[in-house]
């Protein structure tokens, strides 16, 4: 930023260089004038009371300079302090809006932060529609009450258009005397000095930020109008990193959609197609006069669909384990492990060491995972005990599901049998978010499924759960 | 923030005393050695009520200036 738009900087500029005219010139003028004193006491200069005279002429010079010299320091050291605060405290606001994702809180967090940081006692950010026109207003230091009792939010006229068209800052010490001012609606709080400033975000996010009514009745500076600027491009970043982390989860969903999608069509639709035979089969058996073997067609359907069922059944307590907020991965992994052994009659053991550390993303790929891991023991193992252990280490979580199933030579699964068993799916899942998959069996030995999925820094971890 | 650190009446009385020493010294009321500190330090007062800053108040800290809302 140049100077002329920096009063910071501006300010620094013109004391420095006073500093430097003070030290040159001044001890020039002073040789002048204790030449001028030394000339006009030159006849007194033998006495005692002449040279008492030029000792306190030369000691009120010396005053004169140092004082000076002084006064300028003790400015350039008062600015820099001032400075040093303002970015403290823009500091501090930024920090308060950064650790949070969720838009709308976000937004109310900006406004009152930046109402905090310029001292003003109402704030408000209206977000812009493509037709300039606000769709939301947030406020802040005005309560709900006489919130309701203004009426609708402003539609963008008088001064809030100035801003609102132009997307030009506007600091003004009195809103009333300004010529564009429209006034404001009946119960409307009394407003004097107001700043506004748009927030330009990166993301189709459109806004602007207004402040009114500075404590003590004064008007906004340069200073708080700087400060707001700096605070609104802030600002900006933290509204963009909420607009990624809303479609992030939008793409999330969408993921999750495909894959359901995909679910169907690999398991439900297959064994439509499947019973759809059989049940032709059942009746030209029937037509021809073999009842036996129509029966045995119609166990090999009841068996098709008992499997389906239980497919279905496991794919619900999955999506229902994965949309509980608020709730640990190791209390879904629990209840699902719990679920699963009701319905299987197959034992499994859940050994825990440490809480695990994953991302919200990684801990829905390690369900899914599991989820899988399991539904292929029921379907294909025949096993009778299941261990799942999680291992939460330095850098990564290691999680182990073995089983002392029939086991298989996992070179031989050719490539169309891979779909059945998920084990692609369960790689992808793992190698999304930079984890391993690793699949060991043997006929006659069990399976044993091994994951290690990275985890974030402790320290990261906290940020992002702080509030 | 302005360097002046003198209220007005301050100044007014400065100036005052100022143009009074030299008037002294320079219409001959006083004379010798007397007229000389007159003719130096009569400038002192007129030049720091003119500028409205005292380098005494600089340096102690002092305003008899309101300060700056």
């Amino acid at each position: 930023m140049s100077d002329a738009r920096n009063p910071w900087l501006a300010h620094g500029a013109i004391t420095l260089r006073r500093l430097k005219w003070i030290t040159v010139s001044a001890a020039l003028v002073f040789i002048l004038l204790l030449e001028l004193v030394r000339r006009a006491l030159y006849p007194y200069l033998p006495s005692l009371s002449g040279k008492l005279l030029m000792g306190a002429a030369v000691f009120t010079g010396c005053l004169f300079f140092f004082a000076a010299l002084f006064s300028v320091i003790e400015r350039i050291q008062g600015s820099l302090e001032l400075r040093n605060r303002e970015l403290l405290a823009l500091h501090e606001a930024a920090l308060g809006i950064y650790g949070e994702l969720a838009l709308e809180t976000v937004l109310q967090r900006v406004v009152d932060r930046a109402r905090h940081l310029v001292d003003a006692r109402y704030g408000a950010l209206s977000v812009i529609d493509d037709q300039h026109r606000i769709q939301s207003f947030v406020t802040s230091g005005i309560s709900a009450e006489t919130r309701t009792r203004i009426g609708p939010p402003p539609v963008g006229h008088g001064l809030l258009g100035v801003v609102l068209n132009e997307g030009q800052r506007l600091r003004t010490p009195d809103l009333g005397k300004d010529p564009r001012s429209v006034g404001f609606p009946p119960n409307h709080p009394p407003m004097r000095s107001l700043l506004a400033v748009p927030i330009l975000c990166k993301s189709p996010f459109k806004g602007n930020l207004y402040l009114a009514e500075k404590a003590e009745g004064a008007p906004f500076t340069v200073e708080d109008e700087e400060s707001l600027v700096r605070f609104a491009t802030k600002a900006a970043i933290a509204i963009d990193n909420a607009h990624l982390h809303l479609r992030l989860n939008d793409l999330a969903v969408a993921e999750e959609r495909l894959r359901i999608a995909h679910e169907m069509h690999d398991g439900l639709a297959q064994v439509l197609a499947y019973v759809n035979t059989k049940a032709q089969a059942v009746k030209g058996f029937l037509a021809s006069g073999r009842p036996e073997e129509a029966t045995k067609q119609l166990d090999q359907l009841a068996a098709a669909a008992r499997e389906v069922y239980a497919d279905v059944r496991e794919s619900i307590i999955g999506l229902r384990s994965a949309a509980v907020p608020g709730r640990t991965v190791t209390d879904l992994l629990q209840d699902y492990v719990n679920t699963w052994q009701a319905h299987t009659a197959v034992d499994c053991d859940l050994r825990i060491d440490g809480a695990p550390r994953l991302t919200p993303n990684a801990q829905l790929q390690l369900l899914r995972i599991v989820q899988e891991s399991l539904a292929n023991v029921r379907k294909h193992a025949n096993a009778t005990t299941v261990t799942l252990s999680i291992a939460q280490g330095d850098s990564a979580l290691r999680v182990t599901i073995e089983d002392n199933g029939a086991g298989f030579r996992p070179g031989e699964l050719g490539r169309a049998e891979l779909p059945r068993f998920g084990l692609s799916t369960m790689r992808e899942r793992a190698e999304t978010i930079g984890g391993t998959f690793l699949l060991d069996s043997t006929p006659g030995s069990g399976t044993r499924v091994t994951i290690e999925l990275p985890s974030p820094p402790q320290s990261i971890e906290t940020l992002q759960e702080s509030p | 923030m302005s360097y002046v650190n003198m209220s007005n009446l301050d100044r007014a009385i400065r100036v005052t005393v100022g143009l009074l020493m030299l008037g002294a010294a320079w219409m001959g009321i006083v004379t010798g050695i007397w007229r000389a500190g007159l003719e130096i330090f009569g400038w002192v007062p007129l030049v720091t009520g003119t500028v409205g800053w005292c380098p005494v108040y600089a340096l102690l800290g002092i305003r008899t200036r309101r300060p700056e809302v």
